[in-house]
């Protein structure tokens, strides 16, 4: 392969580059360097949309309470009925077997993802 | 005499920040980066287009730029690789070149014409196929570089000495008056 400097490789190096049109720089920097920066978000989309529902069911409980007659009270035996549930020794016994359950299959499945290739392919 | 700064030091300053330093980069290479996209994309409107999108890309990647490496090679891959997107669009819709297709070219006589050599350089280097042509722009920018024409092309550097010596062939025969 004849690869030596000659008068082609003189006349490609003596090429001048073409000019870029007179506006190419200043789009390139407006869409870059003096772009406006976004502000970073503050809060994950799900905490805003968390704290949002809150807010709702907030204005909505307080305007229940106000417009509903007995409304608050009605709401008090039900929290405590449900408070109630949460005590029974039965519920405590669902509760701990369910989540005893649910540990020992995430430990299991991790134990089965550690297994190295080979056993794997075997 | 105040010290020029490196490509490098200006990216790990537009990375930290002192985004002006971007600027910089951009004054130094928008000539070069606008001749390769103008050179692959044979128009000066998509080479505008393509160019201004390189310098997006790259400013919106400045943090994956590998420290050590060359500033020129990282951005002429960018533009070439923006060019041959625009290429492969305009060939799905069907109204250019196949980027491997050799084209008609203007012939000696019309070359002949070019009486300005830099004219009838330009003119042959845009008649070459599209392969051929962006390994001479960039040999033309960069120089023997072969490894960074090859980084660039994403081509092995055995490929992209048979294409610059097949290209410079067809130069050779497209500038010989006959």
């Amino acid at each position: 392969m004849n690869d030596d400097f000659d008068e082609l490789d003189r006349a490609l190096f003596a090429l001048p580059l073409e000019a870029p049109p007179p506006g190419l720089r200043q789009s390139i920097l407006r869409a870059t360097v003096y772009a406006p920066r976004v502000a970073p978000e503050r809060f994950h989309q799900w905490e805003s949309i968390f704290a949002g529902t809150a807010a709702a069911i907030g204005v909505w409980l307080i305007f229940a309470m106000v417009t509903i007659h007995g409304f608050a009270a009605s709401l008090n035996t039900e929290l405590l009925a449900i408070g109630h549930v949460f005590v029974q020794p039965n519920f405590l016994i669902w509760l701990g077997a369910g989540g005893a359950a649910a540990a020992w299959l995430t430990y299991l499945s991790s134990v089965n993802l550690r297994l190295p290739m080979r056993s794997a392919r075997s | 005499m105040v010290p020029v700064p490196e490509d490098g030091q200006l990216v790990a300053a537009a990375v930290a920040g002192q985004t002006e330093a971007f600027g910089t980069l951009v004054e130094r290479y928008e000539r070069a980066v606008f001749h390769l996209c103008l050179r692959t994309m044979r128009s000066s409107d998509e080479a505008e287009d393509c160019a201004q999108e390189a310098f997006f890309k790259a400013f919106r990647s400045l943090h994956t730029f590998k420290a050590g490496s060359k500033f020129s090679t990282w951005i002429f891959s960018i533009a070439y690789h923006a060019c041959c997107d625009r290429l492969a669009r305009r060939k799905r819709f069907g109204d250019d070149e196949l980027p491997d297709k050799a084209d008609p070219g203007l012939g000696p006589a019309q070359l002949a014409e070019l009486n300005d050599e830099a004219r009838a350089l330009r003119a042959a280097i845009d008649a070459l196929p599209e392969k051929y042509r962006a390994v001479i722009t960039l040999y033309h920018l960069q120089g023997r570089q072969y490894e960074e024409i090859a980084q660039v092309l994403d081509l092995p550097m055995g490929t992209v000495k048979t294409h610059l010596f097949r290209a410079k062939e067809l130069l050779r025969k497209a500038l010989t008056p006959q």
